[in-house]
């Protein structure tokens, strides 16, 4: 489920933070990006929000 | 400089030869998959190329759908998110994506389509390069089984170079990218050749008929059991000079004419 793009929607409890909701959907985030959908400047310890989204996102590089 | 230029040419090959990567579609009974790009998509990758003197990547959404013989895949929107591009390298940052992921969100739309990226080489061809190889391992690597995903590679002499990865270890190479068909088009189609697309009437002469100062030799003359085609058409009958090719395919038109004795081509 580790794609350029993809979110995993995750039942948030109000306190619960992005390391949570991580830990929560038992993914594997080495090598991505993590972020919070409408949150630029979230951490692993930011507090969610009800209703966003944590994104794994991967670069992609193209080249000659 | 050239044989340098060819044996790195060949060594480029050879590690892309090498490289363990996905295993090939063909021969595993999978169809091929048909890749349609809907005409906005088409216009905004052909504007990226053309605009853009560097490199430059998009990333798109795609659709799926599946019927009993064919895997349909509908490129319907691209966008060209925050990158770092030189002369040779479009790099789509992850932040980039993240954004871009956020935008499509907002603005009601399943991330989860995003499933195709597409770049430019510019003026060179469009053979995938070892970096172009490990982005697409990379982003198809950790698709769900029967996920699929996209990469396609362009430039401004108007070439593309298409694969799909379609999951469970499987791409297609070299697809080609088509437009969608639009409904109804092709019956509105064969509508209109039937009523206005004719074929000259050319009589056959066998070795035994004779032409006369008059045209055929009248015992023998015009083919007498030349019929209309089928058709409505006004003109179907009008001294068999013309028929309305009315029949729907080519080859129901040439058996058709065949068995009126109708000459095609270089034979009859």
């Amino acid at each position: 489920m580790q794609i350029p793009g993809k979110t995993f929607p995750v039942e948030l409890s109000d306190n619960g933070t992005v390391q949570d909701a991580i830990d929560k959907a038992g993914v594997n985030t080495q090598g991505f990006n993590v972020s919070v959908s409408g949150d630029a400047s979230a951490t692993p310890a930011s507090t969610l929000d009800p209703g966003a989204k944590v994104l794994l996102t991967k670069d992609a590089k193209g080249a000659l | 400089m050239n044989w340098i230029s060819s044996l790195f040419h060949q060594l480029k090959e050879y590690i892309i030869m090498v490289t363990p990567t996905i295993k090939p579609l063909a021969g595993l009974g999978i169809p091929i998959p048909i890749i349609y790009v809907t005409p906005a998509a088409l216009a905004k990758i052909n504007y990226y190329v053309d605009l853009c003197d560097a490199e430059v990547a998009w990333m798109g959404l795609v659709t799926r759908k599946n019927t009993k013989d064919n895997i349909y895949l509908t490129i319907t929107d691209v966008y060209a998110p925050e990158q770092d591009v030189t002369a040779t390298t479009a790099d789509i940052t992850a932040d980039g994506i993240a954004k871009y992921v956020t935008e499509l969100i907002e603005a009601g739309k399943d991330p989860q389509l995003l499933r195709y990226w597409g770049h430019s080489h510019v003026n060179m061809g469009v053979n995938e390069s070892g970096t172009d190889l490990d982005t697409f391992r990379e982003h198809s690597e950790n698709l769900s089984e029967g996920d699929m995903f996209i990469m396609s590679i362009h430039n401004k002499k108007g070439m593309i170079r298409c694969h799909v990865y379609l999951g469970n270890g499987t791409f297609a190479e070299n697809v080609e990218m088509c437009s969608p068909p639009i409904r109804g088009a092709k019956a509105a189609v064969k509508r209109e050749l039937a009523a206005n697309i004719f074929t000259p009437y050319v009589p056959t002469i066998h070795s035994t008929q004779r032409i006369t100062p008059y045209g055929l030799n009248k015992t023998t003359g015009y083919n007498t059991h030349t019929k209309p085609i089928t058709g409505t058409s006004s003109h179907s009958g009008s001294g068999g000079h013309r028929q309305p090719n009315s029949l729907p395919t080519g080859e129901d038109r040439n058996a058709a004419s065949n068995a009126m004795g109708f000459r095609h081509g270089g034979g009859t």
